[in-house]
């Protein structure tokens, strides 16, 4: 059997590469992801004709300059990937800026096939094409699509096979830049064949173009004295006959050429109408409308993802926990205790601490990807922008951010909706900030216990804006020290409405769904048990429970655990917060997940079961704590140490233990920093 | 077209200031080479014909260029110089 056929896809963002990948590999692709970067990319095979075709779909990109991750893996895909043939999908109501990366593909010496996607918006504006004189002016072969109809698809494939198992594969012809540059390109090639003999690998033009354009990779990589000094000369040069860098008169070069052959080749039969996406964003992106109607999209959003998630999670978990109860009642007490609770607490707790969460992350991601395919939250972002840029955030930092006060696991996930790397950084270190759904029960234990009813409703606001407010104060903070830098400007395409397919939103829950068991969930699992175990050795000896009712003797075990020693010996360090070791054992439990506070302050408390008995619960945590005491315990809770889902998905989702330690640490501090502030101002002021 | 606002335009000004409606020539954008690199490769280069679809103060404004909208923020706008368009 002959070797593969080894396809990239490129393409502009929005350009409808995606479907035409789903549609070319069906459902045999997974998903790969670089290592390192967030950046993802695609790769499925297919046969026709006799040969295996394995496609990798890159990230969409408007150039091949190396300023965003897309572009650096699309880049490094295509330069060092070498592929046998690039299919550039090329969006024909859009077709300018799309053949400017066509354009550089070319110059990249790599065979090209265009396959030109008619869109029903091409065909609305009228527009007519004269693809056989467009594919004898670029030199590429170009093959009609209709991406949604799978039209075109027998002839894309036919293309992909006759182009690579040609004896010349359409490689396209670069294009001429006009004397002057023309002149630098040639002897910055003559300098990099004589100084860098084979590092251009027979790219020694592209190359030559790319360092004149500037290109930071390369110019790291062509570090040669005599290389960077013929570059710069030249550049200079450039710039004083042209009155501009090289990058931009390059730039205005391929623009000027392909809007040369677009005249030649297209023809509008209509005047630019007024689209049907124009009218939908009278209303969806009014100045005033506007607003609202995202309000209430995310409203359903929120709907969707918690209420409708509720159920399934709660089946779930109560599937598992009879799965842990089978195991207890299956398994006789007395033999082998410890393996029987390290299956039925350890981890059958731990499997349903990361089970819980994926009905709420898969409806998220079915929302997400609904406003994502319909261009919706290109215009929520749109909206959004004006109050996100003064917390020097992305108009698109809204979502994952109000997903917060459902639940940070997920909001981190939907981070990946942020294009630049120091805005998804941002906005995940902050995130744990927004008050999440598992705080909530803490609070209705916390408040109720220690506050009369009119000022119930305030101590929940505030804790809630408290958390707001330092979410809003670390983003500026953080965007004046670690990701410093001109604020990203928004310049960002509207791309026109599509209904989204059932498919995409379907492949889109599979995928996140199944990351996040198998990357996050592994971690959950492994620190539930690390969990288990501190809350179980050392065990209390038989003697010392002897006598003691079975509440009491919970309490003592945990006393006498790990958790419990460490409770006691942070006891000095809790103390300026106003916590003793009960308060500081119930928090080390609670790492598992915010809402184990309670049912942990239920066990060294001795009442029985925390839900059923709260109210005894809250009249011990009276009689053992101030008001204060309570409220600091809140502010706490809210602020600091953000649950092991949250390390774990921070970890996964930012590429480093580093940031997700960093976090974890940097809350923490605050926290206490926070906590002793308001508890030793609140005791000196008498409460 | 507002008068000039910006020195050595031809009636020139920026983005920023233009009406709703208003077809214009980008002159230049005010900015870093890596950004104006960026914002070229997205068509944005001297002398293209924008047209200025929404306009509403303070918030980011929406511009029609080589059959694309394009969201551009107000700072942005504000840095990018433009003439009024005359003729092709």
């Amino acid at each position: 059997m002959s070797r593969p056929i080894r396809v990239a896809l490129a393409g502009n963002p929005n350009a409808g590469k995606t479907t035409l990948f789903n549609l070319l590999t069906g459902s045999r692709q997974h998903v790969a992801n670089y290592p390192g970067v967030t950046v993802e990319s695609r790769e499925g095979t297919f046969r026709h004709r006799g040969h295996e075709i394995v496609v990798t779909d890159l990230p969409g990109t408007y150039s091949l300059t190396s300023y965003t991750e897309e572009e650096r893996v699309a880049r490094h895909h295509l330069a060092d990937g070498a592929p046998d043939l690039v299919v550039q999908v090329i969006d024909a109501s859009n077709l300018e800026r799309n053949l400017y990366l066509a354009v550089q593909i070319v110059e990249l010496g790599l065979p090209l096939v265009l396959a030109f996607n008619m869109s029903d918006l091409a065909r609305a504006r009228g527009l007519e094409f004269d693809l056989p004189r467009l594919s004898a002016l670029l030199g590429i072969p170009i093959v009609p699509t209709v991406g949604h109809k799978g039209q075109g698809l027998a002839e894309l494939s036919d293309a992909i096979v006759d182009a690579a198992t040609a004896g010349h594969p359409p490689r396209g012809v670069p294009r001429h830049y006009g004397p002057d540059l023309e002149a630098a390109i040639g002897s910055v090639e003559a300098v990099l064949r004589e100084h860098a003999p084979g590092a251009a690998a027979g790219r020694e033009r592209w190359t030559a173009l790319k360092l004149l354009e500037n290109d930071g990779e390369l110019r790291r990589r062509f570090a040669h004295p005599a290389v960077v000094a013929e570059v710069e000369a030249r550049q200079k040069h450039l710039q004083s006959l042209g009155g501009d860098v090289p990058e931009m008169l390059i730039a205005d070069r391929r623009y000027g050429f392909i809007s040369g052959a677009c005249t030649e080749t297209v023809r509008t039969t209509a005047e630019l109408r007024h689209t049907a996406s124009d009218r939908i964003d009278a209303v969806l992106a009014h100045p005033l409308l506007g607003i609202p109607i995202f309000l209430a999209i995310m409203y359903a959003v929120f709907t969707v993802t918690f209420t409708l998630g509720g159920p399934p999670m709660e089946w779930l978990e109560a599937g598992i926990g009879a799965l842990a109860d089978l195991v207890r009642r299956a398994w006789p007490e007395g033999r082998a205790d410890l393996l029987r609770s390290l299956i039925a607490d350890g981890i059958l707790g731990g499997v349903g601490g990361v089970v819980a969460f994926l009905p709420n992350i898969v409806l998220l991601f079915a929302s997400i990807s609904i406003l994502e395919d319909s261009g919706y939250m290109a215009r929520a972002a749109f909206l959004m922008d004006r109050l996100m840029q003064r917390v020097g955030l992305h108009g698109r930092s809204f979502i994952p951010l109000l997903v917060g006060f459902g639940c940070t696991v997920p909001a981190i996930l939907a981070t990946r909706t942020l294009e630049s790397r120091r805005d998804r950084l941002t906005t995940m270190l902050v995130l744990p900030l927004m008050s999440c759904g598992a705080r909530l029960p803490i609070y209705t234990l916390l408040i109720p216990a220690f506050f009369p009813e009119p000022a119930r409703a305030p101590v929940l606001w505030l804790l809630y804006l408290t958390g707001i407010v330092l979410a809003v104060l670390g983003a500026l903070a953080l965007r004046r020290t670690l990701f410093r830098g001109e604020a990203e400007p928004l310049v960002m395409e509207l791309p026109p409405y599509r209904a989204p397919t059932v498919r995409s939103v379907v492949t889109h829950m599979a995928e996140r769904g199944w990351q996040y068991l198998r990357k996050a969930g592994t971690v959950i699992l492994a620190i539930s048990i690390v969990l288990w175990a501190l809350t179980t050795f050392p065990r209390l000896p038989a003697s010392a429970a002897a006598g003691l009712t079975e509440e009491g003797a919970r309490s003592a075990a945990m006393a006498h655990s790990a958790a419990g020693r460490l409770g006691h010996g942070l006891e000095p360090v809790l103390r300026p917060m106003g916590f003793d070791w009960r308060a500081g054992t119930a928090m080390i439990g609670a790492f598992a997940a915010k809402e184990v506070f309670v049912a942990q302050l239920g066990i060294v408390f001795a009442v029985g079961n925390a839900e059923e008995d709260v109210e005894s619960l809250r009249a011990r945590l009276r009689k053992a704590y101030t008001p204060l005491q309570g409220l600091c315990m809140m502010l706490f809770m809210l602020v600091g140490t953000p649950c092991m889902a949250t390390v774990a998905v921070t970890r996964r989702e930012s590429g480093s233990w580093r940031w997700a330690i960093a976090q974890f640490g940097v809350l923490t501090a605050i926290a206490y920093a926070l906590t002793t502030a308001v508890f030793q101002a609140g005791r000196l002021m008498g409460y | 077209m507002t008068p000039a606002r910006t020195p050595g335009g031809r009636g020139g000004t920026v983005l920023a200031s233009c009406k709703g409606g208003r077809d214009v020539r980008l002159a230049g954008i005010r900015a870093g080479r890596e950004l104006r690199a960026r914002l070229a490769a997205m068509g944005l280069v001297p002398g293209i014909r924008l047209r200025v679809m929404r306009q509403e103060g303070g918030g980011p404004l929406v511009v029609a260029l080589r059959g694309m909208r394009l969201a551009i923020g107000r700072v942005m706008a504000e840095k990018m110089d433009v003439e009024p368009w005359s003729g092709s």
